[in-house]
């Protein structure tokens, strides 16, 4: 059975009513992006042509709405209904600064997209991004934590708005329906239209799966999102940054299903490194002040990475997390928690040679400092299970000095009592 | 994945059980014979109609269909009104608190609780059912709790009407389809299903006092006389 | 194939298919022969091997969860029919602490899919007559309802037993909790 949805009624109702807006000439579109460059930008980015296609599916015009009576206006319903339940979903993040953050990159990429837009910060491990056909977009948490400025965030965001501006998400929902997908096709759980919440590769189109984009579109997407980019302001060279990193971070994941398929199927993420590399080199000259945005980001993601970093460990996914860590340590920045979740990492893991690791990440952190207390609770563990019991105390200790008020704090002094349990 | 597996197979057990049992078989649940009024008027708030239509096509698949489910709900809304009505029910639709995102989430909380414990009723509280639950035999025992009297309050009503339904009808091509399937193999396929629930809880204790199951082959809410139909089945034994 | 599971359903999604739920009457009854307990009302049981998931109102709503024998190397959520083992979902080490154990709930709880499972007030606590542990615990169901509950466990012979109870926070959980303390309360050993 479907939960009943309580705003989907009117939503759907008011969405369907509404009349379809009188069609704004795409040229005038990009006219209203244009006007909110930097004065001081260089001569206009090329965009691809936006004329509409011969009749498929036709270029996305600013507040355009499907008339009822069409197909597509069922998989906007649909699409309703997703944003509804996402909307009011567990998995909802609700900070005000950090939606603002986000919402602001996306619109400095949509220009007079902006307003048919709405942005939803889901807390969940693994780099993702997604928008259907009704403006809903849906960015991961794990997003947040992988893009290391705000011009590599901006380019996963762009590669999306290029999805929905050419109406990918539409070609991919008939071609689901098609394949007797489509009541499976919406479902919060899936995080991504379509795709099961595990399979951030397959959401990247890294991974060929009945629901994931063509090549074509994929390709279409990343030429569209770096011009975007472009035009904004950031720096396109960052583009083939990201991709190189998931890459370096996948490649480390022997076991996973997922990265046999991705290097077996895809030679062309090479081409696609190479192909963002070329355009990236043609479109600087016209981008006045490339932008990282590092300090913007950092700042804006700073108070929640921790939780972002807790979030991955709790899904134990070891292999991708060591290489990840390994790059946001070199950052520099919050560096304490970086290695505090390196620590845990080796901690829970529990290889043969992992609890030296983890004490050595361990003692990284409370050099670096800004590691949480619990970095003297997960010490004492380690410890323990090394038998070294006074070790284990005074790391105990020092975990109860720094948090006299932890709710575990009766477990503890057990245990340092008699910690062999 | 198991969200939808689930949801198809709890609905397919309920279809074969239907299917089986040639569809008579008690479908609703009340706990009083006459409702509670706080004041001359019975009020009724009228929680958001969660319907969806779609079509069944050739191949099977379900495609929800924007134009029917607009028109679908259009007249489900409209023929429960006239069937309040014909019972002196004053109504009030429901609007969400969009000025005040606490008290809609709070909302929000108790509208999603309701469908928990519909769902429940649903896989647990009728006897045919497989997962039908020992302790619910002979007895309709179910409750939001105390919480909900905000509502109540909010709109000064009685109680709360809710009600869901998913209509699903055979496009031209499977109608064709299930004949030759019939004329060959002697067997019917289900070319089209109406899938819902209504429930009426009582506001000052949470209390669901009326519940019913829709669950049959036939029915249309595309139009307003079979709509009207539905709602007569919907609200079986709908206390008054 | 998705790895995405809804917790609260789990026991009974096929449950609800498949098997079905008998009679607990309110008398000393064993679980899954490993000990037994009293409850003071009637409750309905389903079985799956050393898992037993108890409910009043249907695993939706709430579920006290027996857990009577984790081995070294076991999942707390057992795989199914159509339901690929999770590779990484984490498993019991009979060597773990409480605090571990702990860790070890949230993650497969995480992993099933709850968000922002937090666990709290961790302590010393008896399970039976012996000493064992107990935690708070809170989550959302991707549905967006919040849920909370408890869990008492202990490990013995190296084999990890546990009695959880969670429900929905509105209505459920403070109507039920003192019927279930209650209940784990009267744990008495059978083997």
């Amino acid at each position: 059975m479907k939960p009943a949805s309580p705003g989907v009624a009117v939503l759907a109702l008011l969405a369907l009513a509404a009349c379809q807006q009188p069609a704004t000439s795409p040229t005038l579109a990009i006219a209203a992006a244009e006007a909110t460059r930097p004065a001081s930008a260089g001569p206009p980015i090329a965009m691809p042509s936006l004329a509409p296609d011969g009749g498929a599916i036709a270029h996305l015009k600013p507040a355009e709405r499907p008339p009822i009576s069409s197909d597509e206006a069922g998989l906007w319903l649909l699409s309703d209904k997703y944003e509804d339940q996402l909307r009011t979903s567990g998995s909802m993040v609700r900070d005000p600064a950090l939606n603002d953050y986000v919402k602001g990159v996306v619109c400095r990429l949509a220009g007079a997209y902006c307003g048919d837009i709405r942005v939803y910060l889901v807390r969940r491990p693994g780099m993702n991004a997604s928008m259907v056909p009704n403006g809903t977009m849906a960015v991961w948490t794990g997003l947040l934590l992988r893009a290391r400025n705000e011009a590599q965030l901006a380019t996963i965001l762009a590669h999306e708005i290029g999805h929905y501006l050419r109406r990918h998400g539409v070609q991919a929902m008939r071609d689901a329906r098609d394949k007797s997908a489509a009541a499976l096709f919406f479902s919060v759980g899936f995080g991504v239209v379509g795709v099961p919440a595990a399979g951030d590769l397959v959401a990247l189109g890294l991974v060929g799966s009945m629901y994931a984009f063509s090549r074509d579109n994929e390709r279409e997407a990343d030429d569209i999102g770096i011009r975007i980019m472009a035009r904004a302001g950031y720096d396109p060279r960052e583009a083939a940054k990201v991709w190189a990193n998931l890459i370096a971070e996948v490649k480390n994941d022997e076991e996973s299903k997922d990265r046999a398929i991705f290097f077996a199927t895809h030679p062309e993420r090479e081409e696609r490194l190479e192909t963002l590399a070329a355009l990236a080199e043609s479109l600087l000259p016209a981008v006045a002040e490339p932008r990282l945005g590092r300090a913007e980001h950092e700042a804006a993601i700073g108070p929640h990475r921790l939780g972002f970093l807790i979030d991955e460990l709790q899904h134990r996914r070891y292999a991708r997390l060591e290489p990840l860590l390994g790059m946001l340590a070199a950052d520099g920045f919050r560096t304490g928690e970086v290695r505090y979740a390196e620590g845990e990492m080796y901690r829970l893991r529990g290889k043969e040679g992992d609890d030296a690791k983890a004490l050595a990440a361990y003692e990284a952190a409370e050099v670096s400092g800004g590691a949480p207390a619990e970095l003297y609770r997960s010490a004492g563990l380690v410890r323990l299970r090394q038998g070294d019991r006074a070790k284990a105390v005074s790391a105990f200790a020092r975990y109860l000095e720094l948090l006299p008020d932890a709710t575990d704090r009766e477990m503890i002094r057990m245990m340092m009592a008699q910690p062999t349990s | 994945m198991r969200q939808g597996i689930r949801a198809r197979c709890a609905v397919a057990a309920l279809v074969g059980l239907l299917l089986a049992l040639g569809g008579c078989v008690q479908s609703s649940f009340t706990t009083t014979d006459k409702l509670q009024r706080r004041a001359a008027d019975l009020r009724i708030v009228l929680m958001p109609i969660d319907v969806t239509l779609a079509e069944v096509t050739t191949g099977g698949n379900l495609e929800a269909n924007a134009e029917w489910t607009a028109s679908g709900r259009q007249h489900l809304t409209s023929a429960l009104g006239e069937f309040l009505d014909q019972r002196n029910v004053r109504t009030v639709a429901y609007r969400e608190p969009v000025s005040d995102p606490d008290r809609a989430r709070f909302h929000t909380q108790i509208v999603k609780l309701h469908s928990a414990v519909g769902r429940s009723i649903l896989r647990h509280q009728y006897q045919q059912s497989p997962a039908v639950l020992p302790t619910k035999k002979d007895r309709f025992d179910w409750s939001l709790g105390p919480q909900v009297g905000a509502l109540g309050t909010e709109y000064s009503a009685d109680y709360a009407l809710f009600v869901h339904v998913e209509d699903s009808y055979a496009s031209e091509g499977r109608v064709a389809a299930q004949v030759v399937v019939a004329i060959l193999f002697g067997v019917v396929m289900p070319g089209g299903v109406q899938v819902g629930f209504a429930s009426l809880v009582d506001l000052k204790t949470g209390e669901i006092v009326w519940f019913n199951r829709l669950l049959r082959r036939e029915g249309d809410l595309r139009q307003p006389d079979p709509a009207r139909e539905t709602v007569r089945a919907l609200m079986d034994k709908f206390p008054t | 194939m998705a790895r995405f599971l809804i917790l609260a359903f789990a026991a009974a999604l096929l449950a609800g298919c498949v098997e079905g739920y008998k009679l607990v009457s309110p008398e000393r009854t064993r679980v899954v022969n490993a000990f037994s307990v009293v409850p003071q009302t009637s409750w309905n049981r389903s079985i799956h091997g050393r898992v037993e998931s108890w409910t009043l109102d249907g695993p939706g709503l709430q579920e006290l969860r027996f857990v009577a024998g984790l081995d070294n190397g076991d999942r707390l959520f057992p795989t199914r029919g159509f339901a690929e083992p999770a590779k990484e979902a984490p498993a019991f080490r009979d060597t773990m602490t409480p605090i571990e154990i702990a860790e070890f709930v949230a993650a497969s709880y995480s992993q099933a899919g709850a968000h922002e499972f937090r666990t709290r007030n961790l302590r010393p606590a008896k399970f039976g007559p012996d000493d064992g542990f107990r935690f708070d615990f809170s989550f959302a169901t991707e549905g967006g309802l919040e849920w909370d509950g408890f869990a008492v466990g202990i490990v013995r012979s190296k084999r990890l037993y546990l009695a959880q109870f969670s429900a929905i926070r509105l209505h459920f959980f403070e109507r039920d909790r003192e019927a279930v303390e209650r209940l784990v309360g009267t744990i008495r050993w059978e083997t």
